[in-house]
């Protein structure tokens, strides 16, 4: 069991992280409670030995993610919203950011999260394949596709 | 793209009022957590606490402080705990055995058990066939052994032919060696003394009535014969006077 110093640190440095990717996913403010709970509970209860901060931030990530897709598994039929609606967060954002957000948001589902961790956090192909527990491959060709797919929402006149 | 992208997210924030909301939660789970650990923890320490406080009393109560050992012909020996209940009774020779198979002197005081020994039937009978009975306490000299003593020889002088004597233990292993009962081996020593050449095994499946008798014939013999030898001279002496 973690100290609760070090639950508080990493609740200040990796709560973004986890709101960002539950915006992918979840399209409600109490399921992102949920995954906040369920995430830095199993953080603080679990003895992995991170070796570096990146290891952790993957870690994060990974669990988010996980919890996430349960979340959507258990309950998905009567807790989720059409994919067209933007989180309440998003409501009083700068329309450009609105707009970038909504076309993530539109995207399938099984481009989103490769396009926030490729764009956003920097992962190559490669570490979003391990994050993700995917093949090299198919996370190449989720990449390109997705490059499209925002392309086209985006307006082809910008260098993807 | 890259940058729009990046800054679309990077004005997503989770608010102060999430943080502290899962914050609070998380330590408040780990918190019961630990407290229930810590319940838990003193519980298997209590548990554990009792379980040697059982074992260990056990083991206080079922380990013999004193040995009171019983010759006649059977033998027995009997392991008396701190508290003086009998917690052990080991017939050393197959008399002794047969004695026991009819008592049950388990957890009973050590004077009322060997009272029920001295009662038995075979030991009885051969009270009154005036064997030697010998009974002997070994421990370590303290006042428990002191007490025995004083309460066994008490019973004892009631019996005409009964001996009671503390046995130090290192003898009472040289005896178990020898296969000799601690009465038998008390007697062989005497016995020793006045025939060097007796071995051990002479005296094996000798009764102490029996080895005192030999040491009689060879002390109080010895005697006798001085005796019936000045007897004798005398007696001839006089029988010459008087011839």
């Amino acid at each position: 069991m973690r100290s609760e110093q070090e639950i508080n640190d990493v609740i200040e440095r990796y709560a973004d992280t986890v709101c960002r990717l539950c915006t992918i996913y979840l399209k409600n403010y109490a399921d992102t409670e949920d995954i906040f709970q369920t995430v830095f509970l199993k953080y603080a209860l679990c003895s992995v030995a991170f070796e570096s901060e990146e290891h952790r931030k993957a870690w994060i990530i990974r669990v988010t993610v996980n919890a996430c897709k349960d979340l959507l598994k258990s309950f998905f039929h009567s807790r989720t919203v059409p994919l067209q609606q933007l989180p309440e967060m998003a409501v009083s954002m700068p329309s450009d950011h609105r707009e970038v957000l909504d076309a993530v948001l539109s995207l399938p589902k099984k481009y989103k999260d490769v396009v926030y961790l490729h764009y956003y956090e920097g992962y190559t192909a490669p570490q979003i394949s391990r994050i993700l527990g995917k093949n090299v491959n198919t996370v190449y060709t989720l990449l390109t596709r997705s490059k499209q797919l925002l392309k086209e929402k985006l307006g082809g006149e910008e260098h993807v | 793209m890259y940058d729009r992208i990046r800054s679309a997210f990077d004005a997503i924030h989770a608010e102060p009022a999430l943080k502290d909301q899962v914050k609070n939660d998380v330590l408040q789970r780990i918190r019961q957590r630990q407290a229930r650990q810590r319940r838990v923890r003193a519980v298997a320490v209590a548990a554990c606490l009792l379980l040697i406080s059982i074992v260990g009393g056990g083991w206080i109560y079922l380990t013999p402080t004193a040995k009171i050992s019983i010759d006649i012909n059977p033998s027995i020996e009997l392991g008396v705990n701190r508290f003086d209940r009998v917690v052990s009774a080991e017939g050393l020779n197959e008399d002794g055995d047969k004695v026991l198979e009819s008592l049950s002197l388990r957890f009973m005081d050590y004077d009322e058990a060997v009272a029920e020994i001295l009662e038995s039937e075979s030991v009885s009978t051969l009270l009154s066939q005036d064997e030697v009975l010998t009974i002997g306490v070994t421990g370590e000299k303290n006042e428990q052994c002191e007490r025995m003593l004083s309460s066994l020889s008490s019973c004892a002088e009631r019996e005409e032919n009964a001996h009671c004597y503390y046995a130090d233990e290192e003898a009472m292993e040289t005896a178990r060696e020898l296969g000799l009962s601690y009465g038998q081996y008390r007697a062989f020593l005497e016995l020793q003394a006045f025939n060097p050449e007796v071995t051990p095994e002479d005296v094996k499946g000798v009764s102490v009535r029996e080895i005192r008798e030999w040491i009689a014939d060879l002390s109080g013999g010895g005697d006798t014969s001085e005796n019936q030898g000045h007897g004798h001279g005398h007696h001839y002496g006089q029988n010459g006077k008087n011839s």
